[in-house]
């Protein structure tokens, strides 16, 4: 087994891994910023060092720091998280390269699921379903116009090193194809140097869909269900669901096998996530991208299947087998988790850090609180804005919904706002209620769900 | 699905007694259904029953005696 | 931090079930960790790998140098050679006092201003946390 991981991270995901690794008697390293001092994980440590300036650039993006406290500290292996350099395959090859067992896929497979085109090809050959569109780059208008005649109206123009939205155009007619492809490409130029286009069908109004699976070097692959992430606003996750409703029990079983395959096209190892697009048919599905890490959300699978994802990563970095086969995994019940941001949804949603004056977390039968936060404690302002998350496990979808609205009535936290509110209002709106969320529904609603807390908080102000 | 076990997934989604659940009972006037409360009521009657109530008939499940009529022909 | 707050501090350690406890400020640090017999001490003795006392911060109270760099300390340029300062040597702006090493690439550490170097804080090929207090001096 490993005996001393160094944990390349921070905030709550560092302590999801520190949690594992002391239950497998695995020693942890945490690295922190000077910003992040008095952070929990620090001081539950075997050993913390401090390795650079609150910037992350110069501390938790700082490999050569990363590399050299690991091996000062002794550390056998690197646990990189999810964000930072979970999916930096240079990263990846410089911790091997120093003898350190990065916890996660080589570098050479996190190339190969990262770029889009080039799995988009993968997939295609592993006979795994990829929304239609051009057969590799689209290098001029013409072709662009021809593939898009092809593949049928309306189209997206994509950077093939894009990624987080940049560098992407829709295109419903070939009227407006050229000006849309001159600058999707020249903010591919300006984003990611580099100006590779490839061009794919638009889904309207899908589904999105991402099934969990775990690779270990023995060739076991497996799938563990799926995750329902449609509750997002410009790309960010606010609420996450397991299983997808919307998913028979067929198309889960092919929707997983095509995972199952994903996964081997890439001979993925470690526990990684295929995203499908689930088109409003509710039958035909595509691949959209595999992220080679753990997921923020991996904690509504673990829910639901009673697997420790984290417990398997530690075991697969440390060269066991999967001791979980397929005929395992069961999806028992159903599995909630809202994501708790330091950020104010009525100033569009502007994050706001500071320090905690007074804070309880919901309890109880089937809640699970992930966060690294405790009274008196200082979100910092450099990082991301999460400060926790909530997950409930209940039989039933409903009951599961019923829970989880008692949470965010449980949770208190002052000394800074959150999106707590909006969750709770989402969690009473009948479309949420009945499963028929899409991608699209956040920014639908957001004006009647803001709208509605204003009303309740009047009400209150007024009582 | 037997009436019995209809009765109970309404007493325990609307929180209603179980005396006041007979078949010509109405869930809004007599159970006290809200809109949300007969959204849910549908979720829970799906879970159960193992079918998916298209949202069109869900308007149509007015008293007790629609959900066991609706059950009874749209088996899982 | 006054004595006070640190037997407060001790006191409320004491209560919690945290295994160690390390606080750290502009000028001062303390690290407690709990010995002896854990509570379900499995075969071998839970023996904790932090330090069991926090080592007392070395006396002469002056400005410190710090670690610009997270990496290994080293006092002189090469093993064989004499270190490049001892206390009570007087310095230069801009010397080199001692190297800091990050994956084999070799870092000098210079000296702020001309002083006098009144305490060596780190031994020879200790791992040195950024920021960390690496000698003390007195500017002149």
């Amino acid at each position: 087994m490993l005996k001393r991981v160094l944990i390349a991270n921070r905030g709550e995901i560092a302590l999801r891994v520190l949690r594992a690794c002391r239950e497998l008697g695995i020693e942890t390293v945490a690295v922190y910023s000077q910003a992040d001092a008095e952070a929990l994980h620090v001081q539950l440590a075997t050993q913390s060092v401090c390795i650079g300036p609150a910037k992350a650039s110069e501390s938790y993006l700082n490999q050569t720091a990363l590399l050299t406290a690991a091996l000062a500290t002794g550390c056998d292996g690197i646990h990189p998280g999810y964000g930072f350099l979970s999916e930096n395959a240079d990263f990846a090859d410089a911790c091997a390269a120093a003898g350190l067992t990065f916890i996660g896929p080589s570098g050479d497979t996190i190339r190969k699921a990262g770029s889009k085109s080039a799995a988009r090809d993968l997939m295609r050959a592993a006979g795994v379903p990829v929304t239609p569109g051009s057969d590799g780059p689209v290098s001029s208008v013409e072709e662009a116009l021809a593939a898009a005649e092809s593949v049928g109206y309306p189209v997206l123009l994509k950077a093939s090193a894009g990624g987080g939205g940049r560098g992407i155009r829709r295109c419903d007619n070939a009227q407006i194809l050229p000006a849309a492809y001159a600058e999707a490409k020249a903010e591919a130029k300006a984003c990611f140097g580099d100006d590779e286009m490839y061009l794919e069908k638009l889904v309207l109004a899908p589904r999105h869909i991402e099934f969990q699976v775990l690779a270990d070097r023995h060739g076991n692959v497996i799938h563990l269900g799926d995750r329902d992430c449609s509750v997002q606003r410009r790309n960010q996750k606010l609420i996450e669901e397991a299983p997808a409703r919307c998913l028979t029990p067929a198309l889960r079983e092919e929707m997983g096998q095509a995972a199952v395959r994903a996964a081997r096209a890439v001979n993925y190892e470690g526990a990684g996530t295929v995203e499908f697009l689930l088109d409003a048919d509710g039958e035909h599905f595509y691949f959209m991208e595999m992220n080679t890490r753990i997921q923020v959300e991996h904690g509504v699978t673990e829910m639901i299947t009673g697997v420790d994802l984290v417990r398997q990563q530690l075991r697969i970095a440390s060269g066991l087998a999967l001791d979980v086969t397929q005929a395992d995994i069961h999806l028992e019940g159903h599995s909630i988790e809202c994501r708790i941001n330091a950020e104010d949804p009525t100033k569009n949603f502007q994050p706001c850090p500071g320090q905690v004056s007074f804070l309880h977390f919901p309890g109880g039968a089937g809640v699970r609180v992930d966060s690294c936060l405790y009274n008196g404690c200082t979100l910092s302002p450099y990082y991301d804005s999460m400060a926790a998350k909530l997950l409930v496990h209940a039989p039933t979808r409903l009951e599961a919904i019923r829970k989880m609205r008692r949470c965010l009535e449980e949770f208190t936290l002052e000394g800074f706002p959150t999106n707590a509110e909006l969750s709770y209002q989402i969690l009473y709106h009948p479309i949420f209620v009945r499963g028929g969320c899409t991608t699209a529904f956040l920014d639908e609603h957001l004006p009647e769900l803001l709208d509605f807390s204003r009303r309740v908080e009047e009400h209150e102000e007024g009582v | 699905m037997e009436f019995e076990k209809v009765r109970d997934i309404i007493v325990e989604t609307l929180g209603c007694d179980a005396e006041q659940v007979t078949p010509t009972a109405s869930l809004a006037d007599d159970l006290g259904a809200d809109s949300l409360a007969s959204v849910e009521l549908v979720m829970a009657l799906e879970e159960a029953a193992g079918v998916t109530i298209d949202d069109a008939d869900v308007a149509n499940l007015k008293t007790v005696g629609d959900i066991m009529d609706y059950l009874a022909a749209h088996k899982a | 931090m006054t004595n006070q707050e640190i037997y407060d501090l001790i006191a409320c350690f004491e209560r919690s079930s945290l295994q160690t406890l390390r606080l750290s400020r502009q000028d001062f640090s303390i690290e407690l960790s709990r010995g002896g017999a854990a509570a379900a001490a499995p075969a071998a003795p839970a023996a904790m790998p932090a330090p069991a006392a926090a080592p007392a911060p070395r006396e002469a109270d002056g400005e410190a140098i710090t670690a610009p760099l997270v990496g290994t300390f080293y006092a002189a340029p090469a093993p064989d050679q004499p270190p490049f300062v001892k206390v009570g040597d007087r310095v230069k702006k801009g010397q080199t006092v001692c190297l800091i090493e990050a994956m084999k690439m070799m870092s000098e550490v210079p000296a702020p201003c001309d002083c006098i170097i009144e305490a060596v804080l780190k031994d020879n090929g200790e791992l040195a946390a950024f920021g960390e207090p690496l000698l003390r001096y007195k500017p002149c």
